[in-house]
């Protein structure tokens, strides 16, 4: 019992330290959004509010250009356009990321199913796939350009309608989903080779068939893989940046360019308003986040219930 | 043979006659700039027999607060409405090629720094703006030859030339004038303190005006940490301040084939110096850009500071600065160059609009270009403390509001003395590379990796392959525009 | 009259299901979507890629149809350019030491939370944090934190008593140091969340088998749990080690590459040399290159890792 009780305290002693890893870049995130110019970067550092330093909403009001804050007053038409900018900016990304890493999910779900299952593409094919990632995309960046570009020409002329890609969503959900799939498949295989094929032989001597096989006996088990790999996907679509840049705007525009923008507003960094923004635009992460977690940790639990 | 010309020549005569009043009827009616290019937009919207047309601006975001007013502006005297897209400026060239790339014409007008012009032009995504301006006949003959080279490329007209950034030269008033600190400069170098004529000046200036937190400097007791000197070291900034030093020695970068002039004793020279006032420089500033130069200068911690013009009114000016009314504006100093005293400043950004190729209304685009540049728009622009245009023609000297705007009516003619000699920085295709080659050299250089000697060594070379791949030939045409354009002004190696 | 429409209906939906059911449909449709969609998307820029490494092209010398055609040139030019040998170099040892701590941290961290206990979920909401936020976020804020006098400064400071000034991003070595911490900081939870749901998965028959046989905790861990791991530990490796080496974002944001060329990366040679340079060409080739490089090394460390999970399975009846 005491040795329980010491190594639960070295646990949470342990756990604690890169609790304080993970939040301390936050923290001073937050905190450096509601201070003046003069505190960003002094020395010694100011740390506590109203103690060290005072606090101020200067930061928000500039990046959303409420009130304006020059001497030159109010600039009605940007104050509008920049609000508006920022939430066009996440309202796209959540619509083309959500789409893509679900759709993503599920394609690359089952084809991973078929390659463990039936050896679907040959021996090779994961691997092959696999090197769709492999390529740097800066560079594939301008020949996607070329070819994204010049498809309503190519569609046009096989008689078709006229399709266009270039900065539309769904040219950039359709990129978004076919750059995700070697993860998917890669991801979902290893958690779906880990079935034990017995428990599905069993299922279908019993007399189920094929799809409510996979329904009630494989899903459940891959339910908690599923549910890291769809995390991981869509994060890695939500921070694409680079094709994003190249392939879209202005009709779509995504946070990673949209917040590219600000950083490069002065010849460098304005630590305040970057602060300012980086803080709205992790809230709904942080979230997110805890929504995912309660799922996570369902996804494990009901694994091992099972067993 | 004689009279058969003479009738051909006869023929010619009557032919141009006829056309000649006919082409000069063409210039657009209007007293001033302004109005010839409000008009000129207006009777293009005629002609397409439309009220209202739309383009689009592909903009710095740094312009986002300034510039509405002005394109709301004109869309109330034109009917042509300008949507600005945002991007920050290390994005724009990447988005100007892109386009090149993909043609999509979305964009009008392209808005980024000066030194882009070379490869927009090469690149085939801007268009020549000669034959709408015999039209329009905008006026820059009073701006200084040197600034005025840069919105030609080639020998044809691409842009007009909206913001003078020549660099500055500011020291602390108040330093240099305690009478105890003048005695002691005055007894150790021979000369009163205050704005230098040389670099090595400003290097006795700033070994001497320094000290620490604490110490009795000269009958005033040092509240923090005096640096003698701040200029910019940091990666995509250093080699900027090194071309203008360079062309105080009044040496060409590249002779007439394109050989670099850059590693001869005036390159290792320049390097040497810049090297040497490192030593004055808080060590921080291998990693400041302007966000970091400017405020520590405006909270009191350096003498001297070599940078863009607008430090002045934001010494003077912004939230936090505590040497407001304290700064003293000098012309860039120089070298001394056969006994004469050669000053060089270099114009290390500015901005440029181009017009694109593949826009559906050039014309459309390029008055307003022309309204915006004249010298009435154009003023009120520099005068306008949320934009970051810069003073650059004498015009602006008088105007009570630009003094306003950095609080000190000598600046004002100083930056002007600094626009007539402030060199382009290399207005070549690919310039970026020469740059890139010599900001990593010089890198190495400042961190003390290796000697002056070897870093221009390094980049000659680098720059040889470099103007090889891109083809020595077009490089030397290109060249000589730029030198016979006076941009240089007198300097020697050609 | 009703009952004849409903036998037809359902007769149909019978056929469909039967037709899904059959292994040979069952076992090519998934492929196809995926297929179409990579093909359709992705195959053509690729060899629109390899076509253009193979020309003489800058964007400033006109389209590329009309580029004069190079070969090998561009490769032979990467393969002797020292920035790109030494951009290589730099990209494997962030890489390396990258992955490495952030496959021990996750584990680590792993093992502690796996299972159930008070305040789990608190944990694992903050460990995730970090990987969720946009990298650009994470480059400003980074940027503020290692500002020579920002917090991380000051915190060495109190914790070693002296006046801690380091030059985090405009000293060559610190800078190096700093690219990889941020991207630790920001990567560990994805190793983390990997390792938790290959531990919580493992059947707990084989552990339950060894304790009873008298195995200790240490020897259940080494010979039962992380050989069932391998496969989760590969992916591990794999998807962190292919998203390392194409690092971007941070040394980007943090010092654009330098101090001179300390922190760039590949993916940063490649980006100046594409849309700042515009020598396409050139970037392609060396893009084409680093594919093959990539390809060699992730498939080697694959074939490593599966040869020992291979061999165990055969020691084990």
């Amino acid at each position: 019992m005491r040795r329980g009780r010491v190594a639960a305290g070295l646990r949470h002693a342990v756990l604690g330290a890169w609790v304080l890893v993970v939040l301390f870049p936050v923290f001073w995130m937050v905190l450096t959004s509601f201070k003046d110019a003069g505190d960003w970067v002094s020395w010694p550092t100011r740390w506590a509010p109203f103690v060290d330093f005072e606090p101020t909403l200067l930061n928000y009001r500039q990046i959303f250009y409420i009130g304006g804050t020059t001497q030159s007053g109010e600039l009605r038409r940007e104050a509008a356009e920049q609000a508006y900018v920022i939430w066009k900016g996440m309202a796209d990304s959540v619509v083309i990321v959500t789409i893509a890493s679900v759709a993503s999910l599920l394609l690359g779900s089952a084809l991973a199913y078929a390659i463990s299952r039936f050896g679907t593409g040959g021996r090779n094919y994961p691997y092959t796939i696999l090197t769709i990632r492999m390529l740097p995309p800066i560079v594939v960046a301008i020949p996607m350009l070329i070819y994204y570009t010049s498809i309503p020409e190519l569609f046009a002329n096989l008689g078709g309608a006229r399709v266009e890609f270039f900065d539309t969503y769904s040219g950039l959900i359709l990129l978004y989903i076919a750059t995700t799939l070697p993860y998917v498949i890669w991801m979902m295989l290893a958690f779906i080779d880990e079935v034990p094929r017995e428990l599905e032989h069993a299922a279908r001597l019993m007399g189920a068939g094929r799809l409510s096989t996979i329904g009630k006996v494989v899903f459940p088990l891959v339910a908690s893989g599923m549910t890291v790999t769809l995390l991981f996907v869509f994060i890695l679509n939500w921070s694409e940046f680079l094709l994003a840049l190249t392939l879209s705007q202005p009709k779509v525009l995504t946070l990673p360019v949209l917040l590219n923008k600000f950083q490069s507003a002065v010849e460098g960094r304005l630590y305040g308003p970057q602060a300012a923004i980086g803080t709205v635009v992790t809230i709904p992460v942080v979230i997110l986040g805890f929504l995912i977690q309660k799922h996570l940790v369902k996804g494990f639990s009901f694994g091992m219930i099972r067993r | 043979m004689m009279r058969r010309l003479g009738i051909a020549g006869m023929i010619a005569t009557l032919v141009l006659l006829a056309v000649g009043p006919a082409r000069a009827a063409d210039v657009v009616p209007g007293a001033t700039v302004e109005e010839r290019a409000v008009n000129g937009a207006k009777a293009y919207l005629k002609k397409l027999g439309v009220e209202k047309l739309d383009l689009t601006m592909m903009m710095v975001s740094l312009f986002a607060k300034a510039q509405p007013k002005y394109l709301d502006e004109w869309e109330k005297l034109t009917g042509i409405r300008i949507k600005t897209i945002e991007y920050g400026y290390t994005e724009i060239p990447a988005k100007i090629m892109a386009d090149a790339v993909a043609k999509t014409g979305q964009y009008d007008i392209y808005n980024h720094q000066m030194y882009m012009l070379p490869d927009a032009v090469e690149a085939g995504v801007v268009i020549p703006l000669d034959d709408f301006a015999a039209r329009g006949q905008p006026y820059f003959d009073d701006i200084p030859k040197t600034l005025r080279s840069e919105m030609y490329y080639k020998g044809k007209l691409y842009t007009f030339f909206t913001d003078g950034d020549q660099t500055v030269l500011a020291l602390r008033k108040d330093l240099v004038e305690l009478p105890q600190a003048r005695a002691a400069f005055k007894a150790k170098f021979g000369r009163e303190p205050g704005c230098p004529d040389t670099w090595k000046q400003w290097e006795e200036l700033a070994s001497f005006f320094n000290g620490k937190k604490g110490q009795n400097f000269y009958g005033i007791t040092l509240e923090k940490d005096l640096y003698g000197a701040q200029e910019y070291r940091a990666r995509e900034f250093g080699y900027r301040w090194w071309q203008g030093r360079f062309s105080s020695k009044n040496k060409l970068m590249f002779d007439r084939n394109m050989k670099p002039l850059i590693d001869g004793p005036e390159g290792i020279e320049t390097t040497r110096e810049m090297v040497s006032l490192t030593k004055y420089m808080p060590q921080d500033v291998f990693g400041w850009g302007t966000p970091q130069n400017y405020p520590f200068f405006a909270q009191g911690n350096s003498f001297s500071i070599s940078t863009f013009p607008s430090i002045v009114g934001y010494a003077n000016k912004a939230q936090g600065t505590v040497i407001s009314g304290k700064i003293l504006p000098c012309v860039v100093p120089g070298s001394v160059v056969k006994g004469k005293l050669v000053r060089r400043s270099v114009q290390p950004a500015g901005t440029n609009y181009m017009v694109s190729k593949y826009s559906k209304h050039p014309e459309a685009a390029y008055w307003f270009l022309q309204w915006f540049t004249g010298p009435e728009m154009g003023n009120r622009a520099v005068a306008d403390p949320d934009g970051f245009w810069d003073p650059f023609r004498p015009s602006q000297g008088k105007d009570p509001k630009i003094a306003e705007k950095y609080g000190s009516k000598d600046f004002v003619t100083i930056t002007l003395e600094n626009a007539r000699i402030a060199v382009p920085m290399i207005p070549l295709q690919g310039n970026r590379e020469y740059f890139d080659a010599l900001d990593v050299n010089l890198q190495e250089a400042f961190h003390g990796r290796i000697a002056p000697e070897e870093a221009m060594k390094r980049t000659a070379r680098q720059w040889e392959k470099i103007t090889d791949d891109i083809g020595r030939k077009r490089q030397i045409e290109a060249w000589k525009y730029v030198v016979e354009s006076g941009a240089y002004l007198d300097a020697e190696g050609f | 009259m009703a009952p004849t429409s409903t036998p037809k209906d359902s007769e149909l939906r019978v056929t469909l299901r039967q037709w899904l059911e059959r292994e040979s449909v069952f076992r090519v449709l998934p492929l196809l979507p995926v297929q179409l969609l990579i093909l359709s998307l992705l195959a053509v820029p690729f060899l629109l890629t390899i076509y253009i490494s193979l020309l003489r092209w800058r964007i400033t010398r006109g389209f590329w149809t009309a580029a004069p055609w190079g070969g090998v040139t561009n490769f032979v030019e990467a393969l002797t350019d020292e920035d790109f040998l030494y951009a290589v170099l730099r990209t494997f040892v962030f890489a390396g030491f990258a992955v490495a701590f952030e496959l021990l941290i996750g584990f680590g961290l792993a093992l502690l939370t796996y299972r159930e206990f008070r305040g789990r979920r608190v944990y694992l909401t903050v460990f995730l944090i970090p990987m969720m936020i946009i990298p650009v976020v994470v480059g400003y804020d980074f940027s503020m934190l290692l500002v020579d006098t920002g917090p991380l400064n000051s915190v060495l400071s109190v914790l070693t008593g002296q006046d801690v000034r380091i030059r985090w991003m405009s000293d060559y070595r610190t800078a190096q140091v700093a690219v990889v911490l941020a991207d630790i900081w920001q990567w560990t939870p994805l190793t983390f969340l990997i390792f938790v749901s290959g531990l919580s998965a493992l059947p707990p028959e084989p552990i339950k088998a060894a304790r009873v046989m008298g195995a200790t905790r240490g020897q259940v861990f080494r010979h039962v749990q992380l050989p069932l791991l391998k496969p989760v530990i590969v992916i591990a490796v794999v998807i962190r080690a292919m998203e390392a080496l194409k690092i971007f974002d941070m040394p980007m944001l943090l010092t654009q590459g330098g101090p001179g060329n300390a922190t760039e990366t590949l993916s940063i040679f490649l980006w100046r040399n594409a849309w700042v340079f515009n020598k396409i060409s050139y970037a392609a080739a060396a893009s084409l290159l680093v594919l093959v490089l990539f390809s060699g090394v992730i498939f080697l460390s694959i074939w490593l890792l599966k040869r020992e999970r291979a061999q165990l399975e055969e020691v084990r009846p």
